[in-house]
């Protein structure tokens, strides 16, 4: 490289700029994943599609778990009427149309234990 | 979009607005001095914000909408007159002057040592960055939700919120009342952004915006060590820089991550941000301007006052009490011949550039648009005896460690050689003055009449400290150098800079997060959604700030009022007898006739709170459903 060329005079900066460029594209990337809902993550979330409305019983569920078969069950004063098994695929919501009952109650099928339920009262 | 794509947009619209802020540099500011090319990159960026502050707020009082088109236009149009300026009346000058571009490092090995050192600092802050990237930060959150706000209605925001009023027999929400802690400046130049690029506040566009002001700030504190020793006898004892590289150890990879610095970055403390970039290159152009008596550099001095105090109040308040400081100094070093000062001072004042400028100023303060601190006379909240235990000084150790062990006792070292100088020096009043006084408002704030929480205060103190413990740290190495064949100077050194590391890196280890809360904020945007999509007008919704993360952010999917939703603040807050009660008690006594009164005044009729601690006083009452359930998030509609 010539003695004094502008590329020359300017490499520091140059330097400087890239490292910046870096580090922002890397922390754009990081919040990209952070806020994918299925990166690394397993969760899903159990709702009424119209929670001020006491006579439809129609729930959602959001699956970013890695199951794609949930059981639920629909209870009147504590007592079970009726079990179900539904697919909502990975990644996906699916909103179901019960016959109409207090509480409803859903897991994912292979984990019984993670269990959430919604009622009305 | 991918990661780069983003990157790239927000480089562009960052080289827009640097583009902008150079060309009025050049064009106003600049004759025959000479400049540091790290001078140019500041004063342009930081020119650069101001102009895209004041003509948003000059567009938007006018009542024209502002978007992309009319924020590219307010930042092309100074771009083009500068290239089209320079064809026609310069067409031989070069685009960077040769007196513009000057290094502040000339030997290769002081150039090597600056990037390796910066390149520490930026990839620990970036490492830091990495895990607290998900936007969950609560002050990052609130003035999110203001910049979207100018966004969705392509107007300046009209700074008001609701407030729960707790009375007995008369519970409700109040109507918009004003609120003066969000300043414009703290939000245009997000808004400008995200309208160039079009980006979403959920991105990681703020927080690196912020890391870049950041950085620019520590460039700031470079160049100031640098310039205070160049111009004054303590040039003799030390190499300016070798100053500046100091200040770039003590200021960079050292106390990085502890506030102000990348904490206050991920915790979107925006205004201390931009409060911490103006102030040193504020000194810095105030201490050239009087030292060269060059009224150019005095009117940009003037020109980032103004801009500040459109920006952030306490980093204004902060300022003018460090001015104070200083002109005592300076007055008192220069007694014996304030003749000459007070002649040097006028001559330097009395000028067009900096009479131009103030003049301009005092109009768009009093025909355009006066700073909401002002407009709300809130100013007196901040002075006056000091009226809670947050705000009574802190002790001599939190001084100490706020500072920074290894910067403070450099520091001493510092101020010991300023001292030594300050007769007739500018150099050393600044640097006396301007940590003499914080020193007082952090130590004993009821001797200055303030009434500001300490500890914010002392973030300020970090920066003067700081500056003089580089200035102290490059006479010791200098010392060291010349003493090298001493038995005593080796150990001496390394004891030295294995306490400046260790107690910087102490601290920054501290701060280092386990693990990113990307998991429960996601679990906070998913609720957010449903209830934003499932409400109208007439519901009002509460959530808890105590245990949900990222429930600042809440806001951002209704975009119905600032208040909106109502927050239980932390428990702390409640502490205080005028406070409102009731958004403790719904969530925390629910079912009680209080409970249900609360409910009843103010109309709430969803409760968004963490199953894991407020779930069974919600289950056990008849009143309340369960309408929505996640692991960290249950809706209760009454």
């Amino acid at each position: 490289m010539p003695a004094d060329t502008p590329l020359k005079r300017h490499v520091s900066a140059l330097i400087i700029a890239g490292l910046l460029f870096l580090s922002a594209a890397f922390l754009f990337m990081k919040n990209d994943r952070e806020l994918d809902p299925d990166y690394r993550k397993s969760w899903w979330t159990l709702a009424f599609a119209a929670p001020a409305d006491a006579d439809d019983g129609r729930f959602i569920i959001v699956n970013h778990t890695g199951s794609s078969s949930f059981t639920y069950e629909l209870r009147n004063s504590d007592a079970p009427i009726e079990t179900h098994i539904v697919s909502v695929p990975v990644r996906t919501e699916r909103i179901i149309e019960p016959a109409l009952a207090l509480e409803i109650r859903v897991w994912p099928t292979d984990h019984p234990e993670d269990i959430f339920s919604i009622y009305r009262k | 979009m991918t990661p780069i794509f983003h990157t790239f947009l927000f480089f562009i619209a960052l080289s827009l607005i640097l583009g902008a802020g150079y060309v009025v540099w050049r064009l106003f500011f600049v004759a025959q001095e000479s400049y540091l090319r790290i001078e140019a990159l500041l004063f342009s960026f930081v020119l650069g914000i101001t102009l895209v502050d004041f003509s948003m707020i000059a567009i938007g009082r006018a009542g024209i909408p502002l978007g992309s088109i009319v924020i590219a236009l307010t930042l092309l149009i100074p771009i083009t007159a500068g290239v089209v300026y320079r064809k026609r009346f310069r067409p031989r000058a070069p685009l960077l002057d040769e007196r513009h571009v000057l290094p502040l490092t000339r030997s290769k090995r002081h150039r090597t040592l600056f990037i390796l050192l910066f390149a520490l600092t930026l990839g620990i802050k970036t490492l830091y960055l990495s895990d607290a990237i998900v936007p969950t930060a609560t002050d990052l959150g609130h003035h999110l939700y203001w910049a979207k706000t100018i966004i969705e209605t392509r107007a300046l925001p009209d700074y008001r919120e609701s407030e729960v009023i707790d009375e007995p027999g008369n519970i409700h929400i109040a109507e918009p009342a004003p609120i003066a802690d969000f300043i414009i400046g703290e939000h245009l130049p997000l808004a400008a952004i995200a309208f160039l690029t079009g980006e979403d506040f959920f991105s990681a566009f703020p927080v690196v915006f912020l890391l870049i002001i950041n950085i620019m700030s520590l460039f700031a504190l470079v160049v100031l060590a640098y310039r205070l020793v160049d111009g004054s006898s303590l040039k003799r004892l030390v190499s300016p820089e070798l100053a500046a590289l100091s200040a770039l150890f003590l200021f960079g990879p050292l106390y990085t991550l502890a506030s102000p610095q990348a904490k206050f970055v991920s915790g979107g403390v925006i205004g201390n941000i931009f409060g911490n970039l103006f102030i040193p290159i504020i000194l810095l152009l105030f201490l050239r301007a009087f030292q060269e008596r060059n009224p150019r550099l005095l009117g940009l001095g003037f020109v980032f006052t103004f801009a500040l105090a459109y920006t952030h109040h306490l980093s204004t308040l902060i300022l003018l009490y460090a001015l104070a400081g200083i002109g005592v100094l300076a007055v008192a070093s220069h007694l014996g011949s304030l003749r000459s000062l007070g002649r040097d001072t006028i001559a330097t004042c009395l000028k067009p550039v900096p009479l131009i400028v103030a003049g301009l100023a005092i109009c768009f303060f009093f025909l355009v648009a006066m700073p909401t601190y002002i407009e709300t006379h809130a100013v007196g909240t901040a002075l006056g005896t000091p009226t809670k235990v947050t705000r009574i000084g802190l002790s001599l150790d939190q001084i100490t460690s706020t500072a920074g062990e290894a910067r403070f006792a450099l520091g001493i070292v510092g101020l010991i050689l300023a001292a030594m100088i300050f007769r007739r020096s500018l150099t050393a009043s600044l640097l006396l003055g301007w940590t003499g006084m914080l020193f007082l408002m952090a130590y004993r704030p009821d001797w200055l009449f303030l009434n500001i929480p300490s500890n914010r205060i002392g973030t300020y103190f970090s920066f003067p400290m700081g500056i003089a413990a580089s200035i102290g740290l490059a006479w010791l190495i200098i010392l060291a150098a010349r003493q090298k064949r001493h038995l005593l100077t080796l150990p001496l050194a390394s004891i030295l800079f294995v306490f400046a590391i260790a107690s910087g890196f102490s601290d920054n280890g501290q701060s280092l997060l386990t693990a990113p809360k990307s998991a429960e904020a996601l679990e906070t945007f998913a609720a957010s959604r449903y209830l934003a999509y499932r409400t109208d007008a007439d519901d009002v919704v509460l959530k808890d700030h105590n245990y949900i993360v990222a429930d600042a952010w809440m806001k951002h999917f209704f975009m119905r009022d600032y208040f909106f939703p109502l927050s239980r603040g932390y428990f702390s807050r409640y502490e205080s007898s005028d406070r409102e009660r009731c958004t403790l008690d719904m969530i925390a006594i629910p079912n009680t006739p209080r409970g249900q009164e609360c409910f009843d005044g103010t109309g709430t009729n969803y409760v968004i709170v963490n199953p894991r601690f407020d779930a069974p006083q919600f289950e056990k009452s008849p009143g309340f459903s369960r309408v929505y359930a996640s692991d960290k998030i249950h809706i209760y509609a009454r």
